[in-house]
């Protein structure tokens, strides 16, 4: 490997995350190349500097904090769900009401369109035939 | 530990709170100085940590034994880094180069200690979070999550949904983004 490719495993080789193999190769590079010495030397201080600021600092209140941001968000969805349940009980109320009051003027308007068409068919027939008597009878059952 | 995680989870997802409070209780110092130096912001870090766990709560039927949970709290959190923060204020402040030109680079050296190099040392500290703060947000990722909570590659990978090898060019490439940033001290 060249000097490029040893840098850019250089890292991996500081975590490591090299497999043994490519890890024996790093080392001999590092070994003989002064100037691949140099940057790993100059990774490692990096990383030195960044453990010195590892730590972050942190609310003695920030669990209090966490449990009641989840207190109050399950209240609210609660209350999303109960509004949601109430929407959807009033859809189904109305679409039951609209259905029946479609069903109930379709029958009752079938009854008076059956009446005529009685009507209709048997004004045809002359008097005293059989629509005369029936007419009457029809009538009697509208009322 | 991981079996415990588990039984843990499964009484969060019931809704048990005092399981979840032992969830924060335990993930919270890892989770905030990975927020904290992903914003590079002093101020909003626990805004956003409150909300990690507040999605990881709600989340909790979701998770399965098989991952291991801080790999899934750590994709929720870096889910939320990626979608949330980078479009709104609290993204980090672009750094200011002249700021540091006019640092003192001297307290990284080991040896004896004086106020002077504490004092440099942690101006220093500040420089290299601002630093951290404003790499390219992939190289930040990967490198918050190896650096500072000890993900190896592989679990970053998983973390970020991409390969070990974008990981590793990710991390080579952060550090070499940091040491250019601070070359006067390295």
């Amino acid at each position: 490997m060249d000097c490029n490719n040893i840098r850019n495993k250089l890292s991996a080789y500081l975590d490591d995350e090299l497999s043994f193999r490519d890890r024996e190769v790093v080392e001999k590079h590092l070994e003989l190349c002064p100037a691949c010495a140099r940057e790993k030397k100059s990774l490692f201080l990096l990383s030195s500097l960044m453990d010195e600021i590892a730590a972050e600092d942190i609310s003695p209140f920030f669990t209090e904090k966490v449990i009641s941001s989840v207190k109050t968000d399950s209240r609210q969805t609660s209350k999303h769900h109960s509004l949601r349940s109430a929407l959807a009980c009033l859809g189904i109320i109305v679409l039951m009401l609209a259905g029946a009051g479609i069903f109930g003027s379709h029958y009752l308007n079938r009854d008076e369109r059956d009446e005529y068409a009685y009507l209709s068919n048997f004004d045809d027939f002359p008097p005293d035939s059989f629509s005369y008597i029936l007419i009457p009878s029809l009538r009697g059952k509208s009322r | 530990m991981e079996e415990l995680e588990s039984k843990i989870m499964i009484e969060v997802a019931k809704g048990n709170l005092s399981a979840f409070r032992e969830i924060v209780e335990r993930y919270q110092k890892p989770l905030m100085n990975f927020v904290t130096k992903f914003t590079g912001n002093k101020s909003m870090p626990e805004d956003i940590a409150q909300e990690v766990f507040l999605r990881a709560f709600k989340a909790a039927k979701d998770y399965r034994p098989r991952a291991k949970f801080k790999t899934w709290l750590f994709t929720i959190a870096t889910n939320y880094c990626l979608n949330e923060i980078r479009d709104s204020k609290n993204s980090p402040q672009y750094i200011d180069l002249f700021e540091l030109n006019e640092a003192g680079f001297l307290a990284i050296a080991p040896d004896t200690y004086s106020p002077e190099k504490e004092f440099e040392k942690k101006e220093l500290g500040d420089i290299l979070r601002k630093a951290i703060a404003n790499l390219p947000e992939k190289q930040k990722i990967a490198v918050l999550l190896q650096k500072y909570n000890g993900f190896s590659y592989e679990e970053i990978s998983h973390i970020m949904g991409c390969s070990v090898s974008a990981v590793e060019s990710l991390i080579q490439r952060a550090r070499q983004n940091l040491k250019r940033t601070l070359s006067s001290c390295l």
